[in-house]
This record gives C-alpha cells, sequence and structure tokens, in this order.
C-alpha cells in the first residue's frame, strides 16, 4: 500500500515537476526576501532553564535585587598612575561619553567625577558630607595640589578598590542599564550598546597612553555576536571543501550544483521561517543551520549514489533520478524521522535557548525531506549524463571500495569476535574515563569566549585590582513583614553570611547584617567596638532605616533580605559547593516565617542551568536512543539489528563524553545539543550499512560476503560522509568563540567516531550477534527500506 | 549619638541586672569555621607564652607560635563580637562582648564557659579588666559597668559616672589596681578610682572627641588614644592631661607596649604611631593597604602583632 503510494507520488510529481520546482523556486524567493530581515540576536531570559527553583527566585527579585544588568568601563593609563591631570581629565570624558550612551542609566553613572560621590567624615560634631571631587574643580584647574587633594578624600572616603585600583593605576566608572528603555517600552538591544561601547568609549579613547577595559553583559553579548558573525567565514570555508568533496565524489559539477542548490534551499526556507516565528538567529544557534547543511550533504550523497548506481545500469537520468526518488523516499523519511525524533526531544529541556535550538533544528530537517528526497531528484531529471561519465563514475566507486574489503574482513567471524571484544574494552575504557564529567564551565571569566578574548583579558585584569565580584550568588531570604527590628532575623543572616564566608570559593558576603555592621559603627564616631547587629529592635530598625545604600539588600519592612555572596570564580564545582553549603545551612537553621531561597546572581543562574542540563541529559539521551530502537525494530523487525545498530551508537557516545573529559568540555548549553545530534546524525550511518547488509542478506548470501557487498556499496559513502562533515566542523575550532570551536571539536569527534563505530564495531556485532542467535528464518526484505 | 534619648529609657529599665549566674541564655555557641582568623578581631593579649584574640562571631583564636599561626579555640558559648580580654596569668582569663557577655576560661582560652548576658536592649560592654582572680570590672555602652568580686560568679552594677550626664560611653579600662584604675570614655572623659572602684572621679581632658583606649606604661605614666588621632599623657596619676601630637586624623584603637619599652599605637586606614621615648613623641606610618586596625599584641622576639577588620594581619 506504501509502496502504491510512492508510485502514486513519483507519477503526480514526475509530470508536473515544472511546476512543482516553479512553486520551490516561488517559495524560496519568498522566504529568501524574509531571510534577509533575519537579524543576530541575544537574550539573557532565553538561556535561563525556567521554572527552576532558583530562576523563580532570580524572576521574582530581578528587578529589586543587585542589577545583573551593569557595565564597568575602566580607564587604565598604560604608564604610571591614574593621579595627574590627563588620567583625569580622561576619566571625565569617558564617564561623559559613557552618561550619553542610549540604554545607559543616566543616574546611575559613578565615577570620582560624578556628584552621586561623596566623602562622609566622621567629626566630634557628627557626620560631615562633601562630593568626593568639589563642583568647582574644573578638569582644567588640576594642580597637583588638587590631585592630592582628591587623591586623600578618596583614601579617606573608602574608594580604593571601588572607584579607583587598589595600587592606583587605574579608575573605574559604573552604570547600570535599563532594560526595557523606560520611555519607548523597546527591549534593549545589547548588540548595539555592545558595539557602541566598542566604538564611543573604546574606540574613542583607547590609545598608545590610555587603555580601556569595559566588563558588562553587554560587552560580552557585543562580543559574542563579533565572533560568531566570525563563524560566516568559517561556514563559507566549509561549504567550498564541500563543493570540492561532492565534486570529488560524482565528478560532475552540474550534479554538484543541483546537491549543494538543494542544500542552500532548505537553509534560505529555515531563515525565512525563522524570521516568519519572530525568532533571530542566536549566536549559540548558529551551529543548526550548518548541521543541517551536513545532513543534507549526506543524504544527497545517497541520492547521487543511487542514481549512478542506476545510469550505469543502462537507465536515462530521467528515469533513474525516478528510481532514486522512489527509492530512497521511504528510507530517507525514516532516517530524518530519527534525526527529527532526536532533535525533538530537546524541547524536553526546560531551557528556552535549546528548546528554540530544536524547534529550528526540527524546522530544518522537515524541510530537507522536501528539498532531498523531492527536489534533487526532480532537479537531477533534468540533466543529462554521459553513459560514459556514468560507467567511469561505476568504476571509480568499485576502485574505491576496494579498501573497503580489507575492512570487511572484520565480518569474519574469528575477527569480529575480537572485534567486538576490542569494542567493548573500549566501551568499558570510554565509560570508566567519562566519569565525573564536568558540568558547566571550566574557565574563569566569560565561558562562552576564550580564555586570551579582549574580554576575559579585561575581566581578570579588572578583578585584580579592583574589589569587584564579578561572580555572585544571591540568597534571598524571605521573612514575615516588619521584619527590619527583627534581631534574630538579622543575627542570623550575619551569621549565615560569616559561615558562607568560610566556605571555599566565596570572597565575601554583603547583606543587610553587613551594612547594619557598618552604619553601627558609623553612627557611634567610627569606633569598631560597635561593629554588630545591635540586641535592641528599635535600634535595627532605625539603622536600616538609615541605610541607603539598602535597596538591592531587603525590601519594603524586610519583606525580604538578599545575601550577596562574592565568589572566587563560576566553575560549577565552586557554585555547587556554595549552594550545598547553604541547603545546609537553611536546614540547621531554621526559624519560624523564614525561608531561605536560592538564588540570583549570575552564579545563581548558572548554578540552575548546570543542575537543568545535568538532570535533563540522562533522560533525553533515553527518549533519543528510546526512539531509535523502536525506529530500528519497526523498519527491520529484528532485535538483531536492533542491538548492531545501537551498540555501537553507545560505545561512540560514550567516547564523546570522554573525549568532553579528556578536552575540558564542560556540558553546557552549548554541547548538550551536540551530543544529542551527534546520535542523531550518527545513526543514520548505522542505517545505509545495515541496510545494504538486509538486502544481501535476503538474497542468500551469508553473513559475511553480505557485509563485504554492504561495505563496498556504502562504506565508501559514509565514509566520505563523515569526512566531508568534520572537515567542515573542524574549522570552528578557529573559532573566536570558546563555545563555538569546544562544539566543533566536539561535532567533530562524534562525525568520525560515528562513522568508524559504523564500519567496524557494527559489522563486528551483527556477525557475532548472528553466530549467538542464529535466525531460523530467511531474512525479510524490508520493503520500506528498499535501497 | 543620634540614638542616646532612645537608650536612656531602656538603660533605666533595665538596672536591675547583675548577680544572677545564666540559666537559660540566648548565646549559641560560635561554630568552627575553615578561615576563623579572618573574622573581625577588637583584641588580643597574652596568656604566658600564649596569644589569645577575640572578635565577631564568638570567635576566639589562638597562637602558640607568637602569633604566626592561629587556630579557633574548642568551645566558646557565644556568637556575639566580643570586644575585650584580661588574663591575670597563663591560665584564668575573661573577655566581654555586645550581649552583655563575659566568659571565662582557666585552660588558657581552649575552653570558655558563660558568665552573664544582658539581653535587655543594646548592653555591649566594650572593656575587662580583672586585677586578680576575684576582682573585675567590665564598662561598655551608655556607662553601663559591671564588677565582680567572687571571680565572675555573680556581677553587680556599678555606677562610675556621677552628676548630671551620668550615661556617657565606657570605651576602655586600665592602670594598675594597686594604685589606680581608671577608664576612659566619650568627650575626653576619663575616670579614676584609687580605692579598687569603689569611688570613682571624672576627670575632664581637652579632648572634645571620644578616647577609645588606654593604658599605664611602665614608668607609671598614663596614655590614653582615640577618636580623629588624639593622644593624651598624663605623669600625675590622670590629675593633668596634655595632648602628645600623632600626625594623623585617623582614629586610634588601641595602645600596647613592647617589653624594650616601645609604645605603639594602632588605628584606622592602616595607621601605627611609634613612640621610643615613652609616648612622649610618636612617629607615624600609613599601611599601603590602609587595613583598619583594632588591635595589637606583643607576639614573640618582642614582635608586634596586628589585628583589624580582617582578622589577623600580618606582623609587621
Amino acid at each position: 500500500m506504501l509502496t502504491a503510494f510512492v508510485r502514486r507520488l513519483e507519477e503526480f510529481l514526475f509530470a508536473h515537476r515544472g511546476v512543482v520546482l516553479g512553486v520551490f523556486a516561488l517559495l524560496t524567493v519568498f522566504m529568501a526576501w524574509e531571510g534577509s530581515k533575519l537579524r543576530i540576536s541575544a537574550g539573557f531570559d532565553k538561556m535561563l532553564p525556567s521554572g527552576h527553583e532558583y530562576i523563580q527566585t532570580f524572576d521574582a527579585y530581578r528587578d529589586q535585587l543587585q542589577d545583573a544588568n551593569s557595565i564597568a568601563v575602566v580607564v587604565h593609563p598604560r604608564h604610571g598612575d591614574i593621579w595627574n591631570a590627563g588620567s583625569l581629565k580622561t576619566l571625565l570624558d569617558v564617564t561623559q561619553a559613557l552618561t550619553f550612551l542610549p540604554g545607559v542609566n543616566r543616574g546611575s553613572v559613578t565615577s570620582l567625577w560624578t556628584p552621586n560621590i561623596f566623602v562622609t567624615e566622621i567629626t566630634e560634631e557628627g557626620f560631615k558630607a562633601d562630593p568626593l571631587i568639589s563642583g568647582t574643580v574644573t578638569p582644567d584647574a588640576l594642580t597637583p595640589e588638587v590631585i592630592s587633594q582628591i587623591r586623600g578624600r578618596v583614601v579617606e572616603g573608602g574608594y580604593m578598590g571601588k572607584l579607583v585600583a587598589r595600587d592606583g593605576s587605574a579608575a573605574l566608572i559604573a552604570a547600570s542599564l535599563q532594560d526595557p528603555d523606560p520611555r519607548t517600552g523597546e527591549p534593549l538591544d545589547y548588540i548595539a550598546l555592545g558595539h557602541a561601547l566598542e566604538a564611543q568609549i573604546r574606540g574613542k579613547f583607547e590609545n598608545a597612553d590610555v587603555e580601556i577595559q569595559i566588563i558588562g553583559f553587554a560587552k560580552v553579548v557585543g562580543d559574542i555576536a563579533d565572533g560568531a558573525s566570525g563563524v560566516l567565514l568559517f561556514c563559507a570555508i566549509a561549504l567550498l571543501l564541500t563543493i570540492l568533496a561532492v565534486y570529488w565524489y560524482c565528478r560532475s559539477w552540474v550534479l554538484t550544483f543541483q546537491k549543494i542548490i538543494c542544500s542552500m534551499t532548505t537553509l534560505i526556507w529555515q531563515f525565512g521561517t525563522m524570521h516568519l516565528l519572530g525568532l533571530g538567529l542566536d549566536p549559540l544557534a548558529i551551529l543548526v543551520p550548518f548541521l543541517i547543511f551536513a545532513i543534507g550533504v549526506s543524504h544527497g550523497v545517497q541520492q547521487i549514489n543511487f542514481m549512478v548506481r542506476e545510469v550505469a545500469g543502462g537507465y536515462s537520468m530521467y528515469d533513474a533520478a525516478r528510481r532514486s526518488f522512489s527509492g530512497l523516499l521511504i528510507p530517507g523519511v525514516l532516517a530524518l524521522t530519527t534525526t527529527l525524533v532526536s532533535f525533538i526531544t530537546m524541547v524536553l529541556v526546560p531551557i528556552p535557548m535549546i528548546r528554540e535550538l530544536a524547534i529550528v533544528a526540527s524546522i530544518g530537517v522537515a524541510y530537507k525531506v522536501v528539498s532531498n528526497l523531492i527536489m534533487l531528484p526532480l532537479a537531477a531529471s533534468y540533466s543529462t549524463v554521459t553513459q560514459d561519465w556514468s560507467r567511469r563514475s561505476q568504476e571509480r566507486r568499485d576502485n574505491r571500495g576496494d579498501w573497503m574489503t580489507v575492512i570487511a574482513r572484520i565480518a569474519k567471524p574469528r575477527n569480529a569476535w575480537i572485534m567486538s571484544g576490542l569494542t567493548l574494552l573500549v566501551f568499558f575504557g570510554a565509560v570508566t574515563m567519562s566519569s565525573d564529567r564536568v558540568v558547566g564551565s571550566l574557565q574563569p571569566g566569560s565561558p562562552e569566549l576564550r580564555a586570551d578574548a579582549r574580554y576575559n583579558q579585561d575581566s581578570r585584569a579588572v578583578a585584580d585590582k579592583f574589589d569587584i565580584g564579578l561572580d555572585w550568588l544571591t540568597v534571598v531570604v524571605e521573612a514575615p513583614e516588619e521584619s527590619c527590628g527583627n534581631v534574630e532575623l538579622v543575627k542570623l543572616v550575619d551569621q549565615f553570611g560569616w559561615e558562607m564566608q568560610n566556605v571555599p570559593g566565596v570572597v565575601s558576603a554583603e547583606s543587610i547584617a553587613s551594612l547594619t555592621k557598618l552604619y553601627n559603627v558609623g553612627l557611634n564616631e567610627g569606633i569598631p567596638l560597635m561593629g554588630t547587629v545591635p540586641r535592641d529592635g528599635q535600634t535595627l530598625d532605625y539603622i536600616i532605616a538609615q541605610a541607603q545604600e539598602a535597596a538591592a539588600l531587603r525590601g519594603k519592612g524586610c519583606k525580604w533580605l538578599a545575601v550577596n555572596l562574592y565568589l572566587t570564580d563560576h566553575k560549577a564545582t565552586t557554585i555547587h559547593g556554595v549552594v550545598n553549603a547553604v541547603k545546609d545551612f537553611r536546614v540547621s537553621h531554621q526559624m519560624e516565617g523564614v525561608k531561605f531561597r536560592l538564588a540570583s546572581g549570575n552564579a545563581g543562574v548558572e548554578a540552575a542551568t548546570n543542575e537543568v542540563l545535568e538532570h535533563s541529559e540522562l533522560p533525553m539521551m533515553l527518549y533519543v536512543y528510546g526512539a531509535i530502537v523502536l525506529l530500528v525494530f519497526l523498519a527491520y523487525r529484528d532485535w538483531r539489528a536492533m542491538l548492531a545498530c545501537c551498540l555501537p551508537l553507545t560505545v561512540a557516545t560514550f567516547l564523546g563524553y570522554a573525549f568532553m573529559k579528556w578536552q575540558g568540555i564542560g556540558l553546557t548549553v552549548a554541547t548538550l545539543p551536540v551530543m544529542v545530534l551527534s546520535v542523531g546524525v550518527g545513526v543514520d550511518y548505522a542505517f545505509y550499512i545495515y541496510n545494504r547488509l538486509q538486502q544481501h542478506l535476503a538474497a542468500g548470501e551469508d553473513i559475511v560476503s553480505s557485509f563485504e557487498h554492504a561495505l563496498k556499496e556504502t562504506g565508501i559513502a559514509t565514509v566520505f560522509t563523515a569526512l566531508t562533515l568534520s572537515v567542515g566542523v573542524a574549522t570552528w575550532s578557529f573559532s573566536a568563540l570558546k563555545f563555538q570551536a569546544d562544539m566543533g571539536k566536539l561535532l567533530t569527534f562524534m562525525f568520525m567516531v560515528n562513522m568508524i563505530m559504523a564500519i567496524t564495531a557494527l559489522p563486528a556485532f551483527a556477525v557475532v550477534l548472528e553466530r549467538l542467535f542464529p535466525r531460523r528464518g530467511p531474512v525479510r526484505v524490508p520493503g520500506l527500506m528498499n535501497h | 549619638m543620634i540614638m542616646k534619648k532612645t537608650f536612656i529609657a531602656a538603660a533605666v529599665a533595665l538596672l536591675c541586672v547583675g548577680g544572677h549566674a545564666i540559666a537559660a541564655s540566648v548565646q549559641k555557641p560560635a561554630v568552627a569555621v575553615a578561615h576563623a582568623s579572618q573574622a573581625p578581631i577588637l583584641a588580643a593579649a597574652r596568656a604566658g607564652q600564649r596569644v589569645v584574640a577575640v572578635g565577631d562571631h564568638g570567635i576566639v583564636l589562638l597562637s602558640d607560635d607568637g602569633g604566626k599561626t592561629f587556630r579557633q579555640a574548642k568551645t566558646v558559648p557565644t556568637q556575639a563580637l566580643l570586644t575585650s580580654l584580661s588574663f591575670i596569668d597563663d591560665k584564668q582569663g575573661w573577655a566581654a562582648g555586645h550581649d552583655g557577655v563575659i566568659i571565662h576560661t582557666t585552660d588558657s582560652g581552649e575552653t570558655w564557659t558563660l558568665q552573664r548576658e544582658d539581653l535587655a536592649g543594646d548592653k555591649p560592654l566594650f572593656a575587662i579588666r580583672f586585677n586578680d582572680a576575684k576582682n573585675g570590672f567590665a564598662v561598655g555602652l551608655f556607662g553601663n559597668a559591671v564588677q565582680t568580686v567572687d571571680g565572675g560568679a555573680h556581677w553587680s552594677a556599678l555606677t562610675i559616672e556621677s552628676g548630671e550626664v551620668t550615661d556617657h560611653h565606657l570605651y576602655g579600662i586600665f592602670g594598675d589596681a594597686n594604685s589606680a584604675l581608671y577608664v576612659a570614655g566619650e568627650a575626653g572623659l576619663v575616670y579614676r578610682s584609687a580605692d579598687r572602684g569603689l569611688t570613682w572621679t571624672t576627670i575632664q581632658t581637652s579632648n572634645p572627641g571620644s578616647f577609645w583606649a588606654g593604658l599605664q606604661l611602665k614608668d607609671g605614666s598614663l596614655l590614653v588614644v582615640g577618636q580623629r588621632g588624639h593622644i593624651f599623657n598624663s605623669v600625675d596619676q590622670g590629675t593633668t592631661w596634655t595632648e602628645v601630637p600623632s600626625g594623623t586624623q585617623q582614629s586610634l584603637t588601641n595602645v600596647v607596649q613592647q617589653s624594650n619599652g616601645d609604645v605603639l599605637v594602632v588605628g584606622l586606614a592602616g595607621t601605627t604611631l611609634r613612640s621610643t621615648d615613652a609616648g612622649k613623641t610618636f612617629v607615624m606610618h600609613e599601611r599601603a593597604d590602609r587595613a583598619p586596625l583594632t588591635a595589637a599584641a606583643v607576639g614573640n622576639n618582642d614582635a608586634a602583632l596586628l589585628f583589624g577588620a580582617t582578622g589577623v594581619i600580618a606582623a609587621k
């Protein structure tokens, strides 16, 4: 019935091939127009695992807590220190330039020159607060005396390490951002702001004498977007390599370009659809279009393979294309379905970014069905090839297949046993080696960028010189209304901060308790003897009311209190230890009506992401494997096939894990999809090879010679596909973005390992299984897989 | 000072405290932590060869190598901010702090027991001094002062300030019990008792600010230091005081005398003042890191040990 349907479809499509191709062309033009409007976009929220305990806390308090959305610009004179007229003048200029950048909250800009910075002195008469740089000081009147006065006041005011580097070698300007814009309601364009920072701050003020260092989320996003556009070059290189490789394989420019154009068409449709769906091209998701292209190539090679065989068998190109269409429609759909299923499972990861990636990838694969299985044969039917070309193609294939006979020896029973044993050894080795895999990022600075990227260099420099916490985890302590006079509560928060400060990786703790201590000292002549949370509730309430800086540390009436734990870094192991310590504390220090909630801050968000990735990886892999097992079983109705196809895949997956451990690649939002996708792509290899094997077995050949033939016929195509894809993806290793380099390395490794497993472990397992559990009846020819 | 009014009522209402042992306490024992020596430290003293220092979160630090390395005491029955220490020999000592706590050790600071606490309002003690195993005094916020005659088994209220205003903060207690005992206080006040604490006289110096600490030097002269870099000395048992130029406006928190006779004063913003002429003149030094210094002690080989808001600060 299915076969009849395919026949009718073939009749219909080829009868109207001009119209169909015309419709496709029109669609392509429309999508190209839509797709041209697609922009690279990045959002902070998409990366967050929505619904996770920590993210709920983050969301509930994001507007009240310390702004994650802030930037710091550091003016660093290359010679000498900041205490000279030139440097201070530059600092003023940069401060002003930064104030007027779109997206910057003007009132929040803080530097030595801004009027919101005071020096508070405690004298015998009481407090005395003056602006740090008096309004009468103009940049032209910076005499050495004035400068030394400013310098003294910076020290007195406690701004060393905050606005001026601890060693005086640089000065800092801090600003928070407005997202969305309060006037227009438009979301802040981080990439544009990142570029503005580069052009209007760094570009304008950095020179031979002054270095400008910029850190903050907006800058990272801008840098990532720039790095991501660099990937276009890699895609172009990969495209060129693929074209050459395909030509080498088929020796026909016509076929080569038909195939490449079909693959490109999918991309155009995909980009158009993404724009229609209102999605942007996320730097993290840039791998998807390339992967779709790669899948197109690998399936296209099968089409060409089929057509060459048919033309060599005496058919015209038109007939060969028709036969190829019918022959490959069902197995192609099956293989693509497997890929599709593995992509779709990623929707289960509750991180919008990965979901988006899953949807985009699934759309691409779905389009692949049309472009590769319908459009390519239709287009090919127009081309003409000579008998001579086809004969030589066949010869070439046979010659290339020769060295496959060497590999085919694996199918000899004795070798199959040895190979199976070796594979199992490798498997256990990989399982052992991949234990304790790291989740999250391993390097300091922004994990998306390389360690030596300008941004990460800046981060390290700034963190070294200033008391600035680049990585922090915020715990929100929820309490009953009107708790500002609750002495036990604030003392508990104080003790919490102190105990957390003693946890490895925590540098310091900041909370209403630490602020209360400062103010208690300040309100009492500055005497350190008063550096504690007062026992008297009224006094406590009064102090907290005085503490202006407490805005981001407490809610109205102290309904909630925030504790910011500044960390040495954001390595998964560091964050994990801190999170566990917080959990231990909240269990052992319970107080009526008080709740310790994890966690905001960049480390809190990272903790949530790490936990989600860790917890969703196994179920997701199980779903992917489950789907594959089911599809293989449906296709072959044979559990031996199931095992023979899936075992090598499993070995490859664990080798991938071991590779990650060895290369120091952590499980992240970027690498999790790679592992899932590579299973989906890897199973294709197994399909192609096992399919031919079935054909030969059904024709009555024994298992060993069946494998020899199967490997000769499709082994080369498989090796060729894997090599092409690997070379293309390997270029990513040179990407400016760390995560792309990691993805590239991992994907290259997975393509190669999957291919090697498919041509070595798969035959070996199949033969061994055949020996252990001989078939009772003859092998069924699965009509579905007839290619 | 801003909150003085708030406290007067509370202080008056609470004069009934004292003279009872602790039955049920809200104090929780100090927690053993990895970086105890980074806790804010407010006082340090010697118990024989051992250096003992106390500070926030009930942290008590012990050093048996003259201040090179510190470890945390085994049991301390409070997490309160401890402000002062007094050892009468190498074994027996007391520490006082916020919540009116006084804790006692008989094993050179390894283990401590709680002798008193006072939770009715803010009743911190800022200084404690024992003359011998029986007689001790402690002073604190708003003229609050207590004494014991039985080694701390019972504490009773003590009135140091007489006159119209009796609620000046009392920050330091020093002197030699056999001749006279002194208390350094707010607003340039010094109090003197020549009869082991029975009666006190108030001496107003010319200092408008507060005295935060004081010391009787080996030659019998007296030194008080405090807010905004003021140093005063007296060579007539506190009857008259003269200001000694310090060269700094930073507030001074502690004063110690080394065995070679040098006087070391420490203060905020990394300030150290050294006198080699028994407190007549000082030479100022500011640490590059401006770390606030809150306590000092004398370690091995007469080395000066410094403590601050970030705990033990490298000896220099």
